[in-house]
């Protein structure tokens, strides 16, 4: 009789065990949230920027000045002499994705998630 | 019970085995700003020269864009938006875009058009000043508005009317996508996932065997996605109404001009994305689609004029060509 139990409760601990490995295993492969950063990229390459912090970021790109700025988790183009000024009508960059391009300047503003995978690419 | 734990044992063994012999995807990647947009490619990590691959990659862009793009002066669009109704001596990819161009405007039956470059300058600088275009100057624009009105004749490009203005904007980054893609096959590139500001190309397989997966944005809240596509190869590329937009007062405008109303594309479609194996038609179709709207673009896929698949995205919900939906998961 103390045999039985101990079995079935063995069988029990087994099984959990399984469940657990196989979560972990899971976990791996699942997507998780991560922090926000600001990739810019620019003519001197990339840098990131954390998007928890105000700040204003003056840059040099093909010869053209521009000044971003990041405020309340959000970053936009505040200034910049390039021809047309369009980039500074392009709204605010916040979520995961968004972009903000200044084509003469070769600049772009592309929020980043530290860690959730929509698998290999996302289009749109 | 020592049988019982063995054989735990060895499922466990067995489950962590599996899950460490997937083969890992390493790419090699390159981020660049060309054609008014963020490139990224990523290519399959192998025993070849990836960072050439690389570079080779984005001259193939550049070289697109400094021909093509109208942001770019002495390019050849540039010369064709001055006041002229010949451009002579015109430069084989240009070409070769134009008269990709003209065939998709003619298939779609003009709501993909090239000529829109002066209304969405009209737009862009009306913005500027914080206004909407009056109805006299887009009546006025429209006026210079139909692909009927360009032809390719000997190495030259024909205007009918000086003032016509060409943006080739919604092909000019799937046909470099397309350009990429032969390049990196002809380089002997086992893979590469590439994204052209949310347009996506996809060439050679991954290690693995298994599918590519894309996610297609939502655009009601585009850091997530609706659903996944599992796919071998070929182009996706989105128009979307979130995706470039330009803010008039507190109104936003969608950057998809409608050839008919000179007006941004009041489309009921949030996003369309197509899928089909050449880049360029991928891209213009999918203007197209957009501009038709969620019933006229299903209607031109089952009339079976191009071969192509949709993901179209409305506020009734989201509707699929018969072709994709076995490769769609949703979320």
């Amino acid at each position: 009789m103390i045999s039985k139990k101990r079995t079935w409760l063995d069988i029990i601990i087994i099984a959990i065990a399984l469940v657990i490995s196989a979560l972990l295993i899971g976990l791996k492969f699942l997507p998780s949230e991560g922090d926000l950063t600001l990739s810019v990229i620019s003519e001197g390459g990339e840098s990131e920027y954390s998007l928890s912090e105000n700040r204003e970021i003056e840059l040099m790109s093909n010869g053209i000045s521009l000044i971003i700025r990041i405020e309340n988790s959000s970053a936009y183009i505040l200034s910049s002499e390039c021809p047309n000024g369009i980039c500074m009508k392009q709204g605010r960059a916040k979520r995961a994705g968004d972009t903000v391009v200044c084509a003469p300047a070769g600049v772009a503003l592309i929020i980043k998630s530290g860690g959730v995978s929509h698998g290999d690419a996302v289009a749109g | 019970m020592k049988k019982i734990f063995s054989v735990v044992f060895c499922l466990l063994a067995l489950m962590l085995f599996l899950a460490s012999c997937e083969p890992k995807e390493t790419y090699a990647e390159a981020t660049f700003v060309a054609m008014d947009t963020v490139i990224n490619i990523r290519i399959a990590e192998d025993e070849y020269d990836e960072a050439a691959m690389l570079a080779g990659c984005e001259k193939i862009v550049k070289d697109i864009e400094s021909v093509i793009s109208k942001t770019v002066e002495g390019s050849f669009t540039d010369h064709t938006n001055d006041d002229v109704g010949l451009v002579i001596n015109i430069d084989p990819v240009f070409e070769e875009v134009i008269s990709l161009s003209l065939e998709y405007s003619a298939l779609t039956g003009g709501d993909f058009d090239i000529t829109v470059g002066a209304l969405k300058e009209l737009w862009e600088s009306c913005a500027l000043e914080g206004r909407e275009p009056y109805e006299g100057e887009i009546a006025l624009k429209l006026e210079a508005v139909g692909y009927d009105m360009l032809a390719i004749e000997e190495n030259s490009l024909k205007k009918e009317k000086n003032d016509i203005r060409i943006d080739l904007g919604a092909v000019g980054k799937g046909y470099a996508a397309q350009k990429v893609c032969d390049y990196l096959t002809e380089s002997g590139a086992k893979g590469a996932i590439m994204s052209f500001g949310g347009n996506v190309a996809l060439m050679g397989a991954k290690k693995s065997g298994k599918p590519y997966v894309v996610g297609i944005k939502d655009p009601k809240n585009t850091s997530d996605v609706v659903g996944y596509l599992s796919l071998e190869g070929g182009f996706v590329s989105v128009s979307g109404d979130y995706e470039r937009y330009i803010e008039i007062g507190d109104k936003k405008y969608n950057h998809i001009i409608d050839p008919v109303s000179g007006r941004p594309s009041e489309s009921d479609i949030h996003s369309v994305s197509v899928i089909c194996d050449d880049g360029a038609l991928a891209d213009a179709l999918s203007t197209a689609l957009f501009v038709m709207g969620k019933d006229k673009a299903l209607e031109f896929y089952n009339s079976k004029t191009v071969d192509f698949e949709a993901v179209i995205i409305t506020d009734d919900g989201i509707f699929m060509t018969d072709g994709i939906k076995e490769k769609y998961k949703a979320k």
